[in-house]
């Protein structure tokens, strides 16, 4: 810096002036530290207010000291360096330095520091002008870490989407179906090495022809033409479409055809997604179950048609009054259809497992239904009066008889579980565009951990595991009937106060 | 007739059954006769169309599932012949789906094992009252 303009203007005479300039130094929020070089140590001897608020020391522990007190122990830093070498070369100088506050925290300190001179030319003060820049440094910091941290993550997302290549390369070529690439005119792009495999074809007989060219024409059906040629407009996809044929090479097979649109923008649009499967051995599985179930059913019910016509032969050719035969008669009865309860309920299983339990659907009088059960239970079973309260006046589409067995199924096990009581109460109720039904015993209940479980298949709660009979089968399958009508079924049941067991309907009124 | 009377009508035969399954061809047996009709049972279905011929009874009763000669193949080939075009079969069986394959083939009637013999009685009252 050359002379200080001050020095010669003929403010530098005026106190008022003078008195000015202290007090605008002393307003600033920048610290200002003059030192005189003439003096041992070059110590300081002025500075503004701000130079105290910046570094926390008071006129005392400043004036007279050389500036080295703010760096505390950081001494090795090099902006220190520079600093000595601006002031031996009298130079000017703007630094960033490691700063330390009386409390000794740290502050960024941006420093300049200029000469002044005298007519000599000598070096007679310095004038230090001092910034707190901690916060725009940490910034700074913060934006070095987080572009650091941004370079990372994009080079990870790289070798991710690298890998992720790799990985579903992997998975197309080691998966088990078929996989077909179809350009929007139904011409095979790629297909991977199960089809190869499957069809025992090579890639040069297969990319670049039409679908419906491939083999002995096996795809060129014009059902499956029609589905394929709407995926792409519509993005409908085709599922479980089966193709039964001859094929070259394979002989007899059952395919199982599925078709998406890939949902890829750029490069991948407009392509069809083509995975065929061989269920040939599924379907002839499937088929022998299917056998299995018709015999099993078909053997089971057979010597219980002849048990059940001679019992009641018996109970034809009788002689009358003979009150023991009469309850003997009575008890086989009840065994016989017992057993019979038992096949209709493993086959109901064995048809929902394999997906054959039909639901008809017809309209019928709900409430009717109720009581027509009700009555057939109350007829067998007389120790629990089964009172019905409210009704859903509802004419309810959906299968009669499945629901009823529903019903019936719910009341039986709330008489069953309830020993020692006398009643069971049905309720009827409308909702909002559903019907419920409700029934309520007042037997031992079941608690919190069971009631999850009552309706899984072959689930019996421990506790009443043998005392009372059972499959444990009755209330899976009447959640399989009531989902099937698009119903829900739950318990509310406290342990000792009884159980309700209670399901609801989609239904609106017509 | 009455045919809830023991009167035997031991000269044309009303009731034929045919059943592949003894203990349920006995049981039959004995419901027909417990009302007093005259019956016939044939174990073997093979032999049963022959059997008709020579005799046609009123009321068939058959099963679906049999070796040798399926059920509804016979009550096709019954009702594919009009000398039969009087006879009332009743189909009864076990098989899961029977019902639609007994109607399909052309029975009158379908009873789905295990019946109760009073849906047997009532058809028999029925048929045979008929005439």
């Amino acid at each position: 810096m050359t002379d200080n303009p001050l020095k010669n203007s003929a403010y530098f005479d005026d106190p008022e002036m003078t008195s000015l300039i202290y007090a605008a130094l002393d307003a600033s929020s920048t610290g200002i530290i003059i030192t005189d070089n003439r003096l041992p140590d070059n110590p300081i001897i002025y500075h503004n207010k701000a130079f105290e608020t910046i570094t926390g020391y008071n006129t005392t522990e400043i004036i007279g000291h050389n500036c080295r007190f703010l760096q505390g122990r950081d001494r090795s830093q090099e902006a220190r360096e520079q600093i000595r070498q601006a002031l031996q070369d009298g130079e000017d100088i703007r630094i960033e330095i490691r700063n330390y506050t009386k409390k000794n925290d740290l502050f960024w300190n941006e420093l300049y520091i200029s000469p002044i001179t005298n007519a000599k030319g000598e070096v007679t003060h310095f004038i230090g002008v001092q910034n707190n820049i901690t916060a725009r440094k940490k910034v700074e910091e913060q934006l070095v870490v987080e572009k650091e941290s941004i370079e990372r993550k994009v080079a990870e997302r790289t070798e991710n989407l690298r890998m992720s290549e790799e990985y579903l390369n992997s998975i197309v070529e080691t998966i088990r179906e078929s996989l077909v690439v179809l350009d929007p005119n139904l011409n095979v792009l790629t297909v991977n090495e199960a089809f190869l495999r499957t069809f025992k074809v090579t890639r040069s007989e297969t990319i670049g022809l039409r679908l419906y060219d491939l083999g002995n024409r096996q795809w060129d059906i014009a059902k499956l033409k029609n589905l394929l040629e709407e995926v792409l407009p519509s993005s409908n996809p085709v599922l479980g479409f089966e193709v039964e044929h001859k094929f070259p090479h394979i002989g007899h097979k059952i395919m199982m055809l599925n078709a998406h649109r890939v949902e890829l923008q750029g490069k991948f649009k407009d392509r069809i997604l083509l995975a065929i499967e061989d269920v040939t051995d599924r379907r002839a599985i499937e088929k022998r179950k299917d056998d299995f179930l018709s015999i099993a059913s078909h053997e089971l019910k057979t010597p219980l048609t002849a048990v059940k016509g001679y019992m009641q032969l018996i109970k034809r050719f009788m002689p009358e009054n003979n009150p023991k035969l009469t309850d003997i008669i009575e008890k086989s009865d009840n065994q016989i259809e017992r057993l019979q309860k038992l096949i209709a309920e493993l086959l109901d299983v064995s048809k929902i497992q394999s997906g054959k339990l039909d639901i008809h659907h017809d309209t019928f009088d709900f409430d009717k239904m109720v009581r027509d059960t009700i009555e057939n239970i109350q007829l067998n079973s007389d120790s629990h009066k089964v009172v019905l309260r409210g009704e859903t006046n509802a004419q309810y589409d959906g299968d009669e008889t499945h629901i009823s067995q529903v019903v019936g199924n719910l009341i039986s096990n709330a008489i069953k579980y309830s020993p020692g009581k006398d009643r069971v109460e049905v309720y009827l109720s409308t909702l909002k565009n559903h019907i419920k039904f409700s029934v309520k015993d007042f037997g031992f209940g079941i608690n919190m951990e069971d009631q999850k479980k009552v309706f899984d298949r072959f689930y019996r709660v421990d506790s009443i595991q043998k005392k009372f009979a059972g499959l444990g089968v009755g209330l899976y399958i009447s959640e399989q009937i009531i989902t099937q009508h698009g119903g829900t079924i739950w318990v509310d049941s406290d342990a000792g106060e009884g159980a309700t067991f209670s399901f609801i309907l989609p239904h609106t009124e017509k | 007739m009455n045919v809830k009377s023991n009167t035997m009508d031991t000269g044309n035969k009303k009731v034929v059954v045919c059943d592949d399954d003894r203990g349920i061809l006995d049981m039959l047996e004995m419901i027909v006769e417990s009302v007093g009709v005259s019956v016939w049972t044939e174990v073997d279905s093979s032999k049963l169309l022959l059997q008709l011929e020579t005799d046609v009874p009123k009321l068939l009763i058959i099963d679906l599932w049999m070796p040798n000669y399926p059920g509804d193949a016979i009550i096709r080939k019954l009702r594919a012949d009009a000398h039969f075009d009087d006879l009332y079969i009743l189909c009864i069986s076990a098989s899961l789906n029977g019902e639609q394959i007994a109607m399909e083939a052309g029975a009158d009637q379908f009873l789905a094992k295990p019946f109760d013999i009073g849906q047997i009685l009532s058809v028999l009252d029925r048929v045979l009252l008929e005439n």
